[in-house]
């Protein structure tokens, strides 16, 4: 008799992996309760990416949506016991993809709406503490690094991905563009009394923003802003970004990076 | 702490469609049951669930630690759980008695494990490792199952018994999930109940099937049966008055069906109750 741990895994293997485990006769497993998990995985996870990423199934249609989705299961398992966590990948998959090729804004759409999905669940922010700045002289400031709270993500595209994503909100009154290639956007996703909301920013914000985003001290932060828009008002966007609590901790300099 | 302070009488799951419907309009019911994974992260469905459980008795019912797996609980799913406890302290906290995950792989169902006494000193462990780190017991499920494993040395009900014994967990009661078994696999109901310390009995779940391809499949997308409501009644009149939980997760209706199902329920608790009084 097989023992009880090698019965467990054979069975998930056999559920999540169809094409490379068909179950020995051992097992005992009856084709048709099979065939109940099978089905289960597959559509357990399709549905949940066509809940993550609403506005690619209207960009492509349900049933194309649901045959990429399917795609997507077959090369990603789920690695978690929270549904939520899984689709993580599925901007990267469409990347490479090659029956979507000729719709190259897709894998940025997804990206984006991965953000919009966690933004959502992401936990409430706490907002900074400035007492902090008091600790270092203010010829240091630029040294300093601002993290982004949780609920906010920027993403950025050679395509218009935050008007899209936009025109496919119920009453947003946001058009498409007529012709996809003509602008890049760089998206900024943020939540606010529980509602995640997507807006397109200007140059200086976006490069000051994401360099944020990706650690960079205040100072090359508002060096990139300064690049597209040399009147960039660095003070002025500091405290809309306080007062919008998108900001969630200030690192002084030494500490980790 | 006990294994459940829920009160006796009939309650909803309550799922994302009846969110802002069930705050506004506050329908008369016994108690709530939600998952507990959709509230891991906190953020504004977390800020919701404070509310409701402001206002219901809140039941936490997993569906991703997966006690029966071969593996431990992964620390950070039962981290996360912790944090939920903390922060809601719930009246009730279950999770099923399945397997999900091994060290390579997971899926997100609630399978049957084998029912042996190696699994049992593996499984039992887990359920202690759960309970020590939410510091209260836990309900545990029985399943629908489709499979089996073919060397089982006892049925899920003594199972199930010995868990509680070892661990001091409680059972939530799925009626339908014995019923599926019952058509599917031939399960003898009655000795599965008959095996249950009936004390441990802590909640009973109702819910819907579908049938595909020859099976009954718990699908949680139909009204609850005439043969499960047939269950239901004897299984009450057995064991007196317990929790009880409509679910419906699929084909989600309009959330007076569900109030509606819910207080079918509650007749018969009734009915039960006023046989006690007399």
């Amino acid at each position: 008799m097989i023992s009880w741990t090698d019965w467990s895994s054979a069975l998930l293997e056999a559920i999540a992996d169809p094409e490379r485990h068909a179950p020995s006769a051992n097992l005992g497993l009856s084709a048709a309760g099979l065939a109940v998990y099978r089905n289960n995985y597959r559509v357990g996870l399709i549905d949940t990416l066509a809940y993550a990423y609403p506005v690619l199934g209207q960009l492509v249609g349900e049933e194309f949506f649901r045959a990429l989705a399917r795609e997507y299961v077959k090369r990603h398992a789920s690695h978690s016991g929270n549904l939520h966590r899984y689709g993580a990948a599925f901007g990267d998959f469409l990347d490479s993809f090659e029956h979507v090729r000729h719709l190259p804004y897709l894998a940025d759409v997804a990206r984006l709406e991965w953000h919009v999905h966690r933004s959502y669940y992401a936990a409430d922010a706490t907002p900074p503490d400035l007492a902090v700045l008091a600790t270092l002289e203010p010829e240091r400031w630029g040294e300093l690094r601002f993290g982004l709270a949780d609920d906010v993500a920027v993403v950025a595209s050679p395509w218009p991905i935050a008007t899209i994503w936009l025109a496919h909100q119920p009453d947003s009154g946001v058009p498409l563009p007529e012709r996809l290639g003509d602008h890049a956007e760089t998206a900024l996703v943020t939540r606010s009394a529980g509602t995640v909301k997507v807006e397109r920013l200007d140059p200086a914000t976006a490069a000051f923003l994401l360099a944020l985003q990706q650690g960079a001290m205040l100072e090359a932060a508002t060096n990139a802003a300064l690049q597209p828009d040399p009147s960039f008002d660095l003070q002025a966007l500091l405290g809309q970004l306080f007062e919008r609590a998108l900001l969630s901790s200030i690192q002084l300099p030494g500490g980790p990076s | 702490m006990s294994l459940s302070r829920l009160p006796r009488c009939a309650g909803i799951g309550l799922r994302a469609p009846h969110y802002q419907q069930v705050l506004q309009q506050q329908p008369e019911l016994g108690w709530v049951e939600v998952h507990s994974e959709n509230f891991f992260d906190g953020g504004q469905p977390l800020a919701m669930l404070h509310r409701v459980a402001e206002r219901y008795p809140l039941s936490l019912h997993g569906v991703g630690l997966g006690l029966g797996s071969p593996q431990r609980p992964e620390a950070g799913h039962l981290a996360s759980l912790q944090r939920l406890v903390d922060a809601l302290e719930p009246a009730a906290v279950s999770e099923h008695l399945c397997l999900n995950h091994s060290a390579t792989r997971f899926v997100n169902d609630l399978l049957p494990l084998p029912y042996t006494r190696d699994a049992l000193d593996a499984v039992s462990a887990h359920v202690a490792e759960t309970q020590d780190a939410l510091r209260r017991p836990i309900l545990l499920e029985n399943l629908s199952s489709y499979v089996e494993y073919p060397g089982n040395e006892m049925h899920e009900g003594e199972f199930l018994a010995e868990l509680v014994r070892r661990t001091g967990c409680g059972i939530l009661l799925d009626l339908n999930n014995l019923y599926v078994n019952q058509v599917n696999l031939g399960t003898d109901v009655d000795a599965v109940i008959a095996a249950l310390p009936p004390e441990a009995i802590g909640e009973i779940h109702l819910a819907g099937y579908s049938e595909r391809d020859g099976l009954l499949v718990d699908t949680h997308s139909q009204p609850v049966y005439a043969a499960v409501w047939q269950l239901y009644r004897t299984t009450i009149a057995r064991l007196g008055p317990r929790p009880t939980l409509i679910e419906w997760d699929i084909d989600i209706p309009p959330l007076d069906v569900l109030c509606g199902e819910a207080a079918k329920a509650q007749a018969i608790l009734q009915e039960r109750h006023h046989d006690l009084v007399d």
